[in-house]
């Protein structure tokens, strides 16, 4: 039996689904690209600062800190300390400061704190979900918010088109009309990366907003016990006290983090969490992971006089380990690299969602006022969030590294960028040329970066030191970027000259590089399948898997279709069989 | 479209969005409440499914046809819900 919608129902959700997509898109779109930006954030955290380059001294957590603290002059009461990772850069500390957290690399060469002076990577992963000091906590719950209505629009999505939605899977028609070829793309992209999008809006609703419910459900379902509602809901600690003790000589911490690696199986400390750090009271938080898997993230607690672990090693509460695990899947705490290549696409591919359905809503009504903002506003944060981030960066390497307010010129300018970008679109005459133009400035714009990043870094590309696989890989994927950009600007201007859409063959050039992208896509992840982490990563794996299938079917099979289907059909069964094979191993 | 057109279909709007949150906290409270298992069990199913039981509701309010019948649906669920969820012991 197919399911269909009654008359009424199917226009309220048309009406809905576009209205929703419509009004939330656009800050989606750009939450969509800073957070498969996001997925790369520790790479671009190396590349921006030369700190996180150096070869580590080797010197053993307890020394280190003690110079550390010994630079500063003093032992804050509540104290974050980040040890070098892999033997690679100097370590961070983050401590209050007048009231505000502030962070600082220790320059073991020279036995001084350096203070946090480069956020374009920061500046990216807070974008993702709104935040910035300045504004604070109201944009991050907006954030939420729009989560529930991409969710909102994603189901009335599925439930327009659940009567024909296997067609949508696959048909793709780009030697037909604009509006046809807008139509197809936001379907298949839609359709293709419909459980990837959904399981971000439900998590990034998720991780925002049930903070801000828990009350409710405490005074419903605790009593009004909010402490017991947290600690179900989070496993929190309380650690109040932990600073009023007095001076006392402690376990050292490397032998602290020994315990800890010893007290949970596998896991692996990576950064402490220091309260009352050095006093008979204090607490040493080792937080650190055990393995490949969305739920890997852990925290071991002892107390620091005598090394006892306070919290003995219970089944942490089902609430705390559902949200680990949402917010580890969210985090892409799993699949290594290849996973986050895949979330990255798929992220890309839900731009292309948002940015094909403000094409179909203004090519379905009629012109009026607001659907002429709509299709500059749509120009102007489509191609001008390109451009700004390129103007970020290349603020990020061209501003003096010791510059006091080299933060806030970079996220000026790439405000300013952004902003110029979206007027620019309200005052130009020819909309549609606007797009090659802007993505024309922001390859001319990344260009440059890989090499300025030369003058700060000796481990990039263009470096003359020795090289650092995270470092030479920023570079690549900003040099690649550039060339994309430019590309598909020469692409878009020679379109706009000619006056057509389509390429010799009656299909936009476009879809042949889709296509390449696609098979490159589908042999990495077969190939690379054995190496994954197991356990419950694989069922996610699977599912990244199968989306990168269809985006080979949905681009492949207008070449040859029932051949394709059927030898791709079977590469999608078996690939889900190895993994489980790898899964049972 | 009329004003007073225009005036139903935003409360129709609003008591499809509005009307239904505290419905889907309430009813994800009484999930956290009333499931047949340990707490630990049902206050996770309860609080990780307040935002999908929001977006079913508001699906449902969306094709409501009168803002009056939706604003009054939204009360009567809610009322009763909380009734369920603060006036019923476990």
């Amino acid at each position: 039996m197919r399911f269909k919608l009654s008359a009424h129902a199917f226009t309220r959700y048309w009406e809905l689904h576009a209205w929703a997509g419509v009004t939330a898109g656009l800050v989606l779109y750009i939450m969509f690209l800073a957070g498969g930006l996001t997925l790369f954030h520790e790479p671009f955290e190396t590349w921006e600062e030369p700190l996180a380059q150096t070869q580590a001294e080797g010197l053993g957590l307890t020394a280190t800190l003690d110079r550390a603290l010994t630079a500063h002059g003093s032992v804050p009461e509540d104290l974050w300390f980040f040890p070098a990772k892999a033997g690679q850069g100097e370590p961070r500390l983050a401590f209050l400061e007048r009231g505000e957290w502030s962070t600082f690399w220790f320059d073991t060469k020279n036995g001084r704190l350096v203070r946090v002076r480069e956020r374009a990577a920061h500046f990216i992963y807070n974008l993702h979900f709104l935040w910035h000091d300045t504004t604070g906590r109201w944009l991050y719950t907006l954030a939420g918010l729009l989560s529930v209505c991409l969710l909102l629009t994603l189901v009335t999505g599925v439930l327009i088109h659940a009567k024909d939605l296997l067609r949508q899977f696959h048909q793709f028609r780009p030697g037909k009309s604009r509006r046809v070829l807008w139509s197809d793309m936001h379907k298949v992209l839609g359709v293709m990366g419909l459980p990837f999008q959904i399981f971000y809006a439900y998590s990034g609703a998720f991780i925002v907003l049930a903070p801000l419910v828990l009350k409710v459900f405490a005074g419903s379902v605790f009593d009004g016990d909010q402490k017991r509602a947290a600690a179900l809901a989070w496993d929190s600690f309380d650690s109040a006290g932990a600073a009023s003790g007095v001076k006392a000589e402690g376990i050292a911490l490397d032998e602290l983090a020994r315990r800890a690696e010893n007290a949970r199986p596998g896991f692996v400390p990576e950064y402490y969490h220091l309260l009352g750090y050095g006093r008979d009271s204090g607490i040493v938080e080792a937080h650190g992971s055990s393995g490949g898997t969305p739920s890997s993230s852990a925290v071991v607690r002892l107390r620091e006089v005598d090394g006892k672990l306070l919290v003995e090693p219970k089944p942490e509460s089902k609430s705390a380990a559902t949200r680990r695990w949402i917010v580890g899947l969210h985090f892409a705490h799993f699949g290594g690299y290849f996973a986050r290549f895949l979330l990255f696409f798929l992220a890309l591919a839900g731009c292309g969602t948002i940015l094909s359905g403000n094409w179909i809503w203004l090519s379905r009504r009629p012109q009026s006022r607001g659907n002429e903002a709509l299709s500059r506003l749509t120009v102007g944060v489509g191609a001008g969030a390109w451009l700004a981030l390129g103007a970020l960066l290349l603020a990020s390497r061209a501003l003096p590294l010791d510059l006091a307010w080299r933060g806030a010129a970079e996220e000026l300018t790439f405000l300013g960028v952004f902003g110029g970008c979206v007027l620019w679109a309200f005052i130009a005459r020819d909309v549609a040329g606007l797009w090659w133009r802007i993505l024309a400035l922001a390859s001319a714009v990344l260009l440059p970066v890989p090499f300025l990043a030369a003058r700060w870094s000796s481990a990039g590309m263009f470096g003359s030191g020795t090289r650092l696989s995270s470092v030479v890989a920023v570079d690549v994927g900003l040099l690649g970027t550039a060339v994309l950009l430019g590309t598909i600007a020469a692409f878009l201007r020679r379109r706009a000259v000619r006056g057509s859409n389509t390429a010799r063959d009656g299909r936009p050039a476009w879809t042949w590089g889709a296509r390449v992208l696609a098979c490159a896509l589908l042999a990495w992840g077969v190939l690379s399948w054995s190496t994954f982490e197991t356990g419950s990563a694989v069922a996610l794996t699977i599912a990244v898997g199968l989306m990168s299938m269809n985006t080979a079917v949905t681009l492949l099979a207008p070449l040859w279709p029932r051949a394709l289907w059927a030898a791709v059909a079977l590469i999608a069964l078996a690939i889900p069989m190895f993994s489980l094979a790898v899964a049972g191993r | 479209m009329s004003l007073g057109a225009h005036f139903a279909a935003g409360l129709r709007v609003s008591a499809a969005i509005l009307g239904t949150l505290p419905i889907a906290l309430l009813a994800s409270c009484c999930l956290a409440r009333f499931l047949p298992t340990v707490e630990d069990a049902r206050f996770a199913v309860g609080f990780a499914s307040f935002i999908p039981v929001w977006v079913a509701a508001m699906c449902l309010g969306f094709v409501s046809r009168s803002a009056v019948k939706a604003w009054l649906a939204c009360l009567a669920v809610g009322l009763g819900l909380f009734a369920l969820a603060y006036g019923v012991p476990r």
